[in-house]
C-alpha cells in the first residue's frame, strides 16, 4: 500500500512538474534502510510564497540527490525527481502545513513538494545521523496574483431590484480606479462620470448629498476625502461593496438617491499578515490576525497631496522668484476592527474607524491680500459594536454606534473662526424570521441622535495696532434626530418572490419635526435557470432645512488662467469644502422621492451575464420655508429617467470585464417661480445623456496583469456665457440660460499593469495607471477670452501616469 | 446666514494652467474693443458751486447737469467711430445690468423728469451721448431723499462689423443667447461732491444727518478728468523723450520701449480732508492699462500702473493705448504710433 501511494506520489510530482505522465510501472521504489542507525529525519513547514499561509496536504516526496545537485533550493528550472530513485519517502503535510520524515539514510537528499494551485518546489538538504534537516518550504501560486478573495459572508439576499456587487481583487487592479473603491464604483451602470476624474456619487441622476454611502450598516458623513481625492475607507478592509442605484431596501432611509453599501471584512485567521502600500498621492499599511477564536484587522492611510504640492511650489518659487498662492490638501483615514465568534452561533465586532481632512490656503509670501490663507479642517472618529445572532429560525443584528465629529474654518489670520462639534449616537437593530414555509418577515429601526454645538469668534481689528482682538464669541447648541422604524415580509413561493415594505421616518431638530411614510416594494421571478426579471417602486424620503453653511469657496464659476477665463460646470461646486453649522430657525421639510424601475438579467456560461433596468424617478425637492414662514420663493420637482445595460464578465480565472451603458434624462422644473421663471424647465446640473464604459482585466504569464478602461460619456451642461459688459477696469460677464450649454463629449482610454513578484515571505506588487493615454483634451471647463466676448477652447486633464508599489506579508 | 467665504480662489483649473489652448493675451486688441467711457458735464445746472471753466472738466454730476458721455472704442485696424456701429445708447437707474433687469427689446424714450428712471429707458446718441439729466425726486419721508436719489447708469449696445446688427444684439440680450460680434457698455455716474449734493437736497427739504465717519467727505470737492497730453518714451533705456498723443514714434528693430503716462498738475486732484481735527492732504490715485494693436515680445505691465515695456522685436507698426483712471472714476486716453524699422 505504501509503495502504490509512493507510486501516485511520484506520478504527481511528474505532472506537476511538466512531465507527461508515463504509466505508473511495476517497479516501485522501495522504502529506504538505515544500516548501522545512519538515519536522520528531515521536518519542515510548507507556506504560499508571499502569503505565508500554510499550505495543508501537501504531497512531499524524499528521495536520493543526485551528484549534481548542491544543497539548498532548485532555483530555476524545477528538477524532476529520478525515475527510478534507490529509495523513497513520501508525507503528507498535516492542517498546519508542518511534515516530518523520519528514517531518512544520511547524506543528500531530495525533497519535493507539491499542492493543488500551486507549482511544485524541491530543495536538496544533507541528512546527519540521528539529526533532523528543518526545511521550510514556500510555493509560488499558480494564478499570479497575490490578492485572494476569500469568501466569508453570506452572499446578500436580492433585496432590490438591482443591485452590483464589486470584489476587492476587481477594485485594486481595475484600470484608472487606482484602487479606490468608490472611484470603482463610478465605472458601473447608473453611476455617472465624475469631473476630472475625481470622486463624486451620482447616482441615477441624483445630487451626491441625495444618496447615501453605508459602513457596517451606519451612515457615514461623507463619502471621500476633501477635494474628493479618495474615498474615507480603502479596499483592503471592504468584504464586500453594493451598489444600489435605486429602490432600495426600506431598511435603509433619509436619502432620495440611492444607496452603497459598503461591509467591512473580518481579519484573516491563518497567521499574521498585511501590506504596506505607497503612490504619488498616499501611503497606507494594514496588518491583521487571529486573536482568540476570532480575528482583527487595522489599517490606516495618509495622503501627502499637500507636501507634494508645497515641495513643486517650493521649486516654482526658487526657480520664477515670484511667490505662488497654493492649496495643500491633506488626509488621512483608519479603521479597526475585532471579530469574535460567540457561543452558540452569532458573532461580535468592534470597530473603529475615522478620517481626517484638511485644507490650507497659503497665500502669496509677500501678498497683501488678508483672504489669502484660511484653514479648513474636519475629522470623524466612529466606535461600532455589532452582534449578531441566529436564534432558530430568526436572525438579529444589533449594532449601537458613537460619532465624534468636528468642523472647523479659520479665515486670514483667525480673525474669524467657526467650529462645530457632533456626539452622535445611532442605533440599528433588526430581526428576520421565518414566519411560515413561504413568508420572511424582518422588522427593525434605526436612528441617530446628534447633540451639537457650535462657535463663532470673530476678531477685531485693531486700526491703530492692526492687531487681532477677540471679540464676538457666539455659541449655539442644540439637538437634532432621525428615526425610521421599517418592516419588510419576503413572499417566495417557486421562483417567484415579492417584498413588500413600509418605512416610517421621523425627523426633528430641537422642536421642530417632520414626518413621512415611506411604502415600497420589490418582486422577483425567475425565468428558469438563467433568466430573470425583477421590478421595485416606492417612496423615499430625506429631511432638508436650511443651515448656516460655510464653504472655501475654492471652486469659483470662473477662474483666470492663462490670459482668458475658464468656466466651470455648475458639477464642480460639489467639490468645494464646506461645513455645515447650526440650522437655522425655519421649518423643517422632507423631500420625498417616487422610484420606480423594471429589469431583466439573464446568466451565461462561464461567468457571463446581462443585465439591462429601466428606471424613473420624481422628486418634491421640498424646499424650505424662511424665517417669517414663508417659502424661498420658488418649487422645484426633480426628474429622471433612463436605461442601464451591463454586460459583464464574473471574476474567474484569469478574465474579468464588462461594457456597461447607461442612458439618462434629468430634468429640474420650476414648479412655483417668478413669472418669468415659472413653468420652466432646464437641464438637471447632473444629466449625463450617455455614459458607456468598457472594463477589462486579465492575467498574462509571469505575475503579469494588464487592464484597460475606456469611456465615452457625454458632456455636462453648463450656462454658457453669452457676452459681456464692459465697465470700468474689465469685463462683467453676462450669462444665458441655466444649463443651456453642453460640454462636448468626453471619452479616454486609461491603461494600467501590474506585475507581482512572489518572494518566500512577502509579495511586492508594483504597478503603473496611465489615465488618458491618448492625451486627449477633454473638455472639464470652457475657456473664454479675457473679455468673455468669444469662447477660446476647452481646460482638460491631460494624460496622466501614477505609480505604485505594494508589499504584502 | 449662509455665505461663502471668500478663501483662495485658486479653483481647479488653476491646477491645469498646462492643458489649456493658448489665448491671445488680453492686452492685444485682436477684436474691437470699448476701452473706456469719458463723462464730462459740459452745461452745469442750478446744484452746486459754479464750475470754473478754467479748470478741467467734472465727471461728477449733478441733477440738471447736461452730461457728454464719449466713449473708446478700437479695433485692429484702430479707433472705430461708435456712429459706425448703429449704437443703442441707454439709461437706468442703479448700479448697472440695467438691460438685465427689463425686457431689453422693449426700451421706451426717457423722460428725464427724474435723476434715474424707474425702467431703462432709450437715449438718441451715436458717437456720443448728451443729454441733461433729471432732477432731484422728492420723497415724502426725508430721510429716503438721500437713499433714492441715486446717480444713474449710462450704457450703449452696438454691433461690430461682423455682428449680427444692434437689433439682433439687443434680441439676443432678452433671450440670453449668444452675443458674439456685439457690443455692451455701461457707466454708474457718479453723483457729486457730497457736500453738494447734501446741500442741494436739504435746499429741497431733506433732513438728514451725515455721520461722523462720513463727514470728512464733505470736504471733498467734485473732481475733475484727468487728460493724456503727454507721454515719455525710452528707447534701450536712454534718456526719455516727451511726446503728445498721437506722435508716431521711430524706434529700433529690436529695441526695449519703455513709455510712461506723464500727467500734468492739473490731471490730479488735490485737497484737504479733515480727520479728527487733524487736516491731511489728499491727491488723486491715477491708475492705467496699456492695449496693444498687435502682439509685442516681453510685454511687462504691472496691473495699475502708468508704464509699460514692450520690445520691438519685428519691423511692424504697433500702436500703444493707454487709458488711465483716478480713484473717482474719471477716465482719459491717448496712444501713440510705433514704427520699428
Amino acid at each position: 500500500m505504501a509503495a502504490l501511494r509512493t507510486a501516485v506520489v511520484c506520478a504527481a510530482v511528474l505532472a506537476a512538474v511538466g512531465v507527461v505522465p508515463r504509466p505508473v510501472r511495476a517497479q516501485l521504489a522501495p522504502q529506504p534502510t538505515c544500516p548501522n542507525a545512519a538515519c536522520g529525519s528531515v521536518a519542515g513547514r510548507i507556506r504560499v510564497a508571499g502569503e505565508r499561509h500554510f499550505v495543508a496536504g501537501a504531497s512531499i516526496l524524499v528521495v536520493p540527490a543526485s551528484t549534481d545537485s548542491p544543497v539548498g533550493p532548485k532555483r530555476r528550472t524545477p528538477a524532476t525527481p529520478p525515475d527510478n530513485p534507490a529509495w523513497s519517502i513520501t508525507a503528507t503535510a498535516n492542517e498546519a502545513g508542518r511534515f516530518e520524515v523520519s528514517d531518512v539514510p544520511v547524506g543528500a537528499v531530495q525533497v519535493f513538494v507539491v499542492a493543488p494551485g500551486l507549482q511544485a518546489s524541491q530543495r536538496t538538504v544533507e541528512i546527519k545521523p540521528g539529526k533532523t534537516a528543518k526545511v521550510n518550504l514556500f510555493l509560488a501560486t499558480d494564478a499570479g496574483t497575490p490578492y485572494r478573495t476569500v469568501v466569508r459572508a453570506e452572499a446578500p439576499e436580492p433585496t432590490s431590484p438591482r443591485r452590483h456587487e464589486l470584489s476587492r481583487e476587481e477594485i485594486q487592479t481595475m484600470a484608472g480606479a487606482q484602487g479606490d473603491p468608490l472611484r470603482a464604483l463610478q465605472n458601473l451602470p447608473g453611476v455617472a462620470r465624475a469631473p476630472a476624474s475625481l470622486g463624486l456619487l451620482v447616482l441615477r441622476g441624483a445630487p451626491p448629498g441625495q444618496s447615501g454611502v453605508f459602513l457596517g450598516g451606519h451612515a457615514v458623513p461623507r463619502a471621500f476625502h476633501v477635494l474628493s481625492l479618495s474615498s474615507i475607507f480603502p479596499a483592503d478592509v471592504i468584504e464586500r461593496l453594493d451598489l444600489i442605484p435605486g429602490n432600495f431596501d426600506p431598511a435603509y432611509g433619509n436619502a432620495t438617491g440611492g444607496i452603497v453599501l459598503v461591509e467591512p471584512r473580518a481579519g484573516r485567521r491563518d497567521g499574521v499578515h498585511g501590506h504596506g502600500e505607497i503612490d504619488l498621492a498616499a501611503a497606507s499599511a494594514l496588518v491583521e490576525g487571529p486573536v482568540g477564536d476570532g480575528s482583527y484587522v487595522v489599517g490606516v492611510q495618509r495622503g501627502y497631496v499637500d507636501a507634494v504640492v508645497a515641495g513643486a511650489g517650493a521649486i516654482v518659487e526658487r526657480v520664477t522668484g515670484e511667490a505662488s498662492g497654493l492649496l495643500l490638501p491633506s488626509y488621512w483615514d483608519y479603521q479597526g476592527m475585532v471579530d469574535q465568534p460567540l457561543p452558540g452561533g452569532g458573532a461580535f465586532t468592534l470597530r473603529m474607524i475615522g478620517a481626517g481632512d484638511r485644507l490650507r490656503g497659503q497665500g502669496p509670501a509677500n501678498g497683501d491680500d488678508p483672504n489669502a490663507g484660511f484653514d479648513f479642517r474636519t475629522d470623524f472618529h466612529r466606535l461600532d459594536l455589532v452582534f449578531r445572532k441566529r436564534q432558530d429560525r430568526i436572525r438579529f443584528l444589533l449594532t449601537p454606534s458613537f460619532r465624534y465629529e468636528f468642523g472647523r474654518l479659520a479665515l486670514a489670520s483667525n480673525t474669524l473662526t467657526r467650529r462645530r462639534d457632533d456626539g452622535i449616537l445611532s442605533l440599528r437593530a433588526q430581526g428576520t424570521g421565518k414566519i411560515s414555509r413561504f413568508v420572511d418577515l424582518t422588522i427593525g429601526a434605526d436612528s441617530e441622535i446628534d447633540v451639537y454645538r457650535t462657535r463663532q469668534e470673530a476678531a477685531v481689528v485693531d486700526p491703530e495696532t492692526f492687531a487681532a482682538r477677540p471679540a464676538a464669541i457666539t455659541t449655539e447648541r442644540g439637538v437634532a434626530s432621525t428615526l425610521g422604524v421599517f418592516t419588510v415580509a419576503d413572499f417566495h413561493y417557486g421562483r417567484a418572490s415579492i417584498r413588500p415594505g413600509m418605512r416610517a421616518n421621523a425627523f426633528t431638530v430641537e422642536s421642530r419635526q417632520a414626518y413621512s411614510i415611506d411604502p415600497r416594494a420589490s418582486a422577483r421571478l425567475a425565468l428558469g435557470q438563467r433568466w430573470a426579471i425583477a421590478g421595485g417602486v416606492g417612496r423615499y424620503s430625506q429631511v432638508r432645512q436650511i443651515t448656516d453653511r460655510d464653504s472655501v469657496d475654492l471652486i469659483d464659476q470662473t477662474s483666470g488662467i492663462g490670459g482668458g477665463n475658464a468656466l466651470l460646470p455648475p458639477v464642480f461646486s460639489r467639490f468645494d469644502p464646506q461645513i455645515e453649522f447650526a440650522p437655522q430657525d425655519t421649518d423643517l421639510s422632507v423631500r420625498q422621492a417616487l422610484h420606480a424601475s423594471v429589469g431583466a438579467e439573464v446568466d451565461f456560461n462561464g461567468g457571463w451575464g446581462l443585465s439591462t433596468t429601466g428606471y424613473f424617478r420624481d422628486q418634491d425637492n421640498a424646499e424650505p420655508l424662511l424665517f417669517d414662514g414663508r417659502r424661498v420663493g420658488f418649487s422645484t420637482r426633480s426628474r429622471n429617467l433612463g436605461a442601464e445595460v451591463l454586460l459583464r464578465k464574473r471574476l474567474t480565472g484569469k478574465l474579468y470585464g464588462w461594457v456597461a451603458y447607461t442612458l439618462s434624462f434629468g430634468e429640474l422644473r420650476l414648479v412655483q417661480a417668478g413669472e418669468r421663471f415659472k413653468g420652466t424647465r432646464r437641464v438637471s446640473d447632473f444629466d449625463q445623456r450617455h455614459n458607456l464604459i468598457v472594463v477589462a482585466s486579465y492575467i498574462l504569464p509571469r505575475h503579469w496583469r494588464i487592464g484597460a478602461r475606456f469611456r465615452w460619456v457625454t458632456g455636462y451642461p453648463f450656462t454658457p456665457v453669452i457676452g459681456s459688459v464692459a465697465v470700468r477696469g474689465g469685463f462683467v460677464p453676462v450669462q444665458g440660460n441655466r444649463n443651456e450649454g453642453r460640454l462636448p463629449p468626453f471619452h479616454q482610454l486609461d491603461l494600467r499593469v501590474d506585475r507581482t513578484w512572489t518572494l518566500q515571505r512577502v509579495a511586492v506588487h508594483a504597478y503603473i495607471d496611465v489615465q488618458n493615454v491618448y492625451n486627449r483634451q477633454n473638455p472639464e471647463a470652457i475657456l473664454y477670452t479675457a473679455d468673455f466676448r468669444a469662447e477660446a477652447g476647452f481646460v482638460g486633464i491631460p494624460i496622466y501616469p501614477t505609480i505604485g508599489v505594494r508589499v504584502d506579508f | 446666514m449662509t455665505h461663502r467665504v471668500a478663501g483662495h480662489s485658486i479653483g481647479f483649473v488653476a491646477l491645469c494652467a498646462a492643458c489649456t489652448p493658448s489665448l491671445d493675451p488680453p492686452w492685444v486688441l485682436a477684436r474691437d474693443r470699448e476701452l473706456a467711457l469719458r463723462v464730462e458735464v459740459v452745461t452745469q445746472g442750478p446744484y452746486g458751486d459754479t464750475l470754473d471753466p478754467e479748470k478741467p472738466t467734472t465727471n461728477e454730476v449733478l441733477p440738471l447737469d447736461t452730461v457728454l458721455a464719449r466713449p473708446l472704442i478700437v479695433g485692429p485696424d484702430g479707433i472705430i467711430p461708435l456712429r459706425d456701429l448703429s449704437p443703442q445708447w441707454y439709461l437706468c437707474g442703479g448700479n448697472g445690468n440695467c438691460l438685465l433687469r427689463a425686457d431689453a427689446t422693449a426700451l421706451r424714450p426717457c423722460d428725464l423728469e427724474f435723476l434715474a428712471p424707474d425702467e431703462p429707458c432709450a437715449l438718441a446718441g451715436a458717437d456720443s451721448l448728451e443729454f441733461k439729466l433729471g432732477d432731484f425726486l422728492p420723497a415724502e419721508d426725508a430721510d429716503a431723499v438721500f437713499l433714492i436719489n441715486r446717480a444713474p447708469t449710462i450704457g450703449f449696445v452696438a454691433s461690430a462689423d461682423v455682428g449680427p446688427g444692434t437689433e439682433a444684439c439687443i434680441d439676443r440680450i432678452a433671450e440670453r443667447k449668444s452675443l458674439e460680434g456685439c457690443l455692451w457698455m455701461e457707466r454708474t455716474l457718479s453723483l457729486g461732491s457730497l457736500s453738494e449734493v447734501v446741500d442741494a437736497l436739504t435746499a429741497l427739504g431733506g433732513e438728514f444727518e451725515i455721520s461722523e465717519s462720513l463727514a470728512p467727505l464733505l470736504d471733498v470737492p467734485r473732481n475733475h478728468n484727468p487728460a493724456v497730453s503727454a507721454f515719455s518714451v525710452s528707447v534701450d533705456g536712454g534718456e526719455p523723450d516727451l511726446y503728445a498723443p498721437e506722435a508716431t514714434i521711430t524706434v529700433p528693430v529690436g529695441a526695449t520701449i519703455t513709455v510712461s503716462y506723464q500727467p500734468s498738475d492739473s490731471d490730479i486732484d488735490r485737497y484737504t480732508v479733515e480727520i479728527d481735527g487733524e487736516k491731511i492732504d489728499v491727491e488723486d490715485q491715477l491708475q492705467g492699462r496699456w492695449f496693444m494693436s498687435r502682439e509685442v515680445a516681453q510685454l511687462e505691465q504691472a496691473l495699475g500702473q502708468t508704464s509699460v515695456v514692450w520690445e520691438a522685436s519685428r519691423a511692424d507698426p504697433v500702436t500703444a493705448y493707454f487709458v488711465v483712471h483716478d480713484d473717482r472714476r474719471a477716465e482719459a486716453w491717448g496712444w501713440l504710433h510705433f514704427e520699428p524699422q
